[in-house]
């Protein structure tokens, strides 16, 4: 079962990839827009739309939006595991008030410190990395796109829930908002 | 990130543009129930909403020290109950996590905060009907483009910097969630304005 699969899996993990790809696609654009590098700011504003769209579908589901990015994930681990766990393993009796009010804030500290040197980090090596072609330009990225939401509301429509039914409707909205970025037909001037 | 911090007065600037757009909006059209110009005005409240939320200059630092002075307290709070109740380390540390996600999630630390959007009134006469979009809105889109860019700092003008640079930057986050609705709103108009043209000829 290949990732790109538009059939693999159920509803509401399809979404949220699909979710995660166009938000990629809409951010490069908005870069390329803002740095006047593909100055549109048509297609990625209808990108944003259809995925306002999928997301009122994946709200339907119960998926969650993200709440944290992956550097904090990574900040809160390895403070953890790097200052937390060993300040317990070599304080003596850590259980007492203080001390363990003393490694709490320590590892607080250290996550906040480890997050904004990720970031930083991160930031400094894409200075130098080479351009990939914008997504936004892709037209397999719309093929994929209206595939998965199609089959998406395919199964919504076959829901025995009455609230995942309605999904259906968001994503016809999607899909007829992804033809509209796609073609770019109704533009003024 | 750069040395550039976004000057505040421009983020009051934008909104200002933003709200002026939004009530010419009001006052010239002629059926604000219309799909578009309705879809235009719920997304420039929105807008106007995400930039009310854009974390100021001293949010970082007060965000450490709130969650600095919370976790000292319900770690030494856990501490002395799990002593009290003779649990030894492995019970605080269950205690003080347990007792941590309640406190983040009691001072919103952990949640966005949000701002409910608000629409001007809509004025007992329809106006005469929208020609043109307001070119306010343009105009506060360059501004906010331009502050987002001086935010982000000129060492990641270029894109795959930038996209880093977006999403490391939680007040540049709010700022591209905001350009983005704005277009979307500005977009509704062109769309609307496009089927009026079309309909009279």
């Amino acid at each position: 079962m290949s990732r790109d699969d538009p059939f693999a899996g159920g509803v509401a993990p399809r979404l949220r990839r699909l979710d995660r790809g166009l938000a990629e696609a809409i951010r490069d654009a908005q870069c390329r827009d803002w740095t006047a590098d593909r100055p549109d700011r048509v297609g990625f504003a209808r990108l944003g739309q259809v995925r306002r769209e999928v997301l009122t579908a994946a709200a339907r589901y119960r998926v969650a939006p993200r709440v944290t990015d992956g550097p904090t994930v990574l900040a809160v681990a390895a403070a953890g595991l790097l200052v937390a766990l060993p300040l317990l393993l070599l304080v003596p009796d850590p259980a007492r008030p203080l001390p363990l009010a003393g490694i709490a804030v320590a590892a607080v500290w250290a996550a906040y410190a480890i997050r904004a040197g990720l970031r930083r980090l991160r930031i400094r090596r894409a200075r130098h990395a080479a351009d990939t072609p914008a997504p936004i330009d892709d037209p397999f990225l719309y093929a994929v796109t209206r595939r998965t939401i199609e089959s998406c509301a395919a199964s919504a429509r076959a829901d025995r829930s009455y609230r995942r039914r309605g999904a259906a409707a968001d994503l016809e909205y999607a899909l007829d908002w992804l033809s509209a970025a796609q073609d770019e037909l109704p533009r003024l001037r | 990130m750069s040395p550039v911090r976004a000057p505040y007065t421009d983020l009051g600037a934008v909104r200002a543009l933003i709200a002026d757009g939004f009530d010419e909006i009001v006052r010239t059209a002629d059926d604000l129930d219309q799909f578009w110009i309705r879809s235009a005005c719920g997304r420039l409240a929105a807008a106007d909403a995400v930039l009310a939320t854009v974390p100021g200059r001293r949010s970082g630092p007060v965000n450490v020290l709130i969650t600095t002075v919370v976790t000292a307290g319900v770690a030494a709070g856990s501490a002395a109950l799990a002593r009290a109740a003779g649990g030894g380390l492995v019970v605080a540390l269950v205690l003080a996590a347990l007792l941590l996600a309640v406190a983040f999630q009691v001072t919103g630390l952990l949640r966005r905060r949000e701002v409910a959007p608000v629409r001007p009134a809509a004025p007992k006469v329809p106006g005469p009907g929208l020609v043109e979009v307001p070119l306010a809105l343009e105009r506060a889109r360059v501004r906010l483009v331009s502050m987002g860019l001086r935010r982000a700092g000129r060492a990641n003008w270029r894109v795959p910097a930038l996209r880093r640079a977006l999403s490391g930057d939680p007040a540049l986050a709010r700022i591209a969630e905001a350009d983005l609705l704005l277009c979307q709103a500005i977009d509704c108009l062109e769309r609307y304005l496009d089927d009026l043209s079309k309909d009279w000829s």
